[in-house]
């Protein structure tokens, strides 16, 4: 009974250093997603013109990552409603961004749809940058931190388990 | 469709207090009272309905201009851009929205319009039998005649045309009739008004390629087109004519002897049978007077002979 106990708590310590873990990979899946998105909304202002929304629409049934579905619906939703785009309306039920993140997201998305194709594309081009580096920050973090959660999580269930023996 | 460019709060006193079918034009200028145009006259609004004077009228923000365009593009200017640089857009419902701003040149062309201060947006409306008063002098036992509508803008020409077309096949006249909507004026962007059934429309093309390529593909009795302009619009209609097919088109004049001064009118000159002059200052739709082949008043508005 006592080892079954004690492998319990190794399960649970490791799991929630997956659980911190999985917040790095979600950033880092959160960020790849949007510079996707990103560079569809480029390619279709460019060569077919079509409507954002519908852009939008499309990459959402193409996407699997809950956050940007989120977040497409979030924006969506503020358009259609009274087109006034606010943080917190944008990022409702969004939790993996950290404030100054979100200033940079949100300034991309109130751009979209605003200029002709040659001052968008110029405005997204400007944008790319911003993006590519919260996703290289992501990823720096993710590398970082993400295996260390996990390991952590596992040693400090070992630890507890040993003190326990 | 007003409703998704419209401010909700104005939507809903033009819908409630004052009523969209009575309004013709609304006009929207950065920190300027919101103008209407009902039934040819001049009126302001508050969130009461109608007020008096002009200081006591509802202003319209920089953003509330701004909105209706970004909105009328479905949050997509750059979808628009070519109708930007035309000055204006049309919604599905037919509602054209002339646009005012900066506009950027680059080498001597319209490359777009920025910073937006002004909108106007035109209700079409439908004004059942406008044509009926006239109509057994459009069409005789001989058949069609070439028709000119004449009136200053907003007076109801494209109204009129319209409900000429529905007449014609209300009454089973099964003439082939070609629409060549330049601007989507007449059949609505997408088609989305009703002209008939026996209409073939092109949309968004300018006269000269829609009149060529409509007389080659589509064998039309009658050609239908909205505001000639241009001397290559006047070339246009004497090349369908010379073709045998018969014409429906309106001007922007004042009065018919102002269409005679026009520059471009000695190439038209002989070709129209009817000139319908609408009435300016009143509510749309309302013939002023009919002309003959050589000018001669045959129809004077409210059901005299001459």
């Amino acid at each position: 009974m006592k080892y079954i106990i004690l492998i319990i708590i190794v399960i649970i310590c490791g799991y929630l250093g997956y659980g911190l873990s999985l917040y790095y990979n979600n950033r880092l899946k959160f960020f790849r997603t949007l510079l996707f998105l990103f560079e569809k909304i480029n390619l279709e202002i460019n060569f077919s013109q079509a409507k954002l929304i519908s852009i939008l629409k499309s990459f959402h049934e193409e996407t699997n990552n809950k956050e940007i579905k989120k977040l497409i619906n979030n924006f969506i939703k503020c358009l259609e409603i009274n087109n006034e785009v606010t943080k917190e309306d944008l990022f409702k039920d969004i939790k993996i961004l950290n404030d100054e993140e979100k200033n940079m997201i949100l300034i991309f998305f109130l751009s979209l749809g605003k200029f002709d194709v040659f001052n968008q594309t110029k405005q997204l081009n400007s944008q790319k940058e911003e993006l590519n580096k919260l996703y290289s920050n992501a990823e720096q973090e993710a590398k970082k931190y993400a295996p260390l959660y996990l390991k952590l999580g596992i040693i400090f269930g070992l630890a507890i388990a040993l003190i326990l023996l | 469709m007003l409703n998704k460019i419209l401010d909700a709060n104005i939507y809903k006193i033009l819908s409630q207090k004052i009523g969209f079918n009575k309004i013709n034009e609304i006009r929207f200028r950065e920190n300027k009272p919101i103008v209407l145009n009902v039934d040819g006259q001049v009126k302001f609004f508050d969130s009461n309905g109608f007020v008096l004077s002009y200081e006591k009228g509802l202003k319209a923000s920089k953003k509330m201009v701004e909105d209706i365009i970004y909105k009328a593009s479905e949050f997509s200017i750059y979808s628009i851009n070519e109708e930007l640089k035309q000055g204006f857009l049309v919604l599905d419902g037919g509602e054209r929205i002339g646009v005012c701003g900066t506009i950027i040149t680059e080498n001597q062309k319209i490359k777009t319009i920025t910073n937006f201060t002004s909108v106007n947006i035109r209700i079409p409306h439908e004004i059942k039998n406008c044509s009926i008063p006239i109509f057994k002098h459009l069409i005789d036992e001989n058949g069609l005649k070439n028709i000119l509508i004449i009136s200053p803008p907003g007076q109801g020409k494209t109204t009129f045309i319209r409900d000429f077309i529905y007449q014609l096949t209300e009454r089973n006249l099964f003439y082939n009739i070609l629409i060549i909507d330049e601007r989507g004026e007449i059949a609505g962007k997408n088609n989305k008004l009703e002209v008939g059934k026996f209409c073939d429309i092109i949309s968004f093309s300018d006269k000269h390629t829609g009149f060529l390529q409509g007389i080659r593909a589509m064998n039309p009795h009658l050609i239908v087109t909205d505001e000639l302009g241009g001397s290559e619009d006047f070339d246009a209609i004497n090349y369908a004519v010379n073709c045998g097919v018969k014409i429906l088109a309106t001007i922007h004049a004042d009065s018919i002897n102002q269409l005679k001064q026009k520059k471009e009118f000695v190439k038209i000159e002989n070709l129209f049978d009817r000139y319908v002059v609408l009435k300016k200052g009143v509510k749309p739709g309302v013939i002023e007077a009919v002309y003959n082949h050589s000018m001669q008043k045959i129809f004077i508005g409210g059901g005299q002979m001459v």
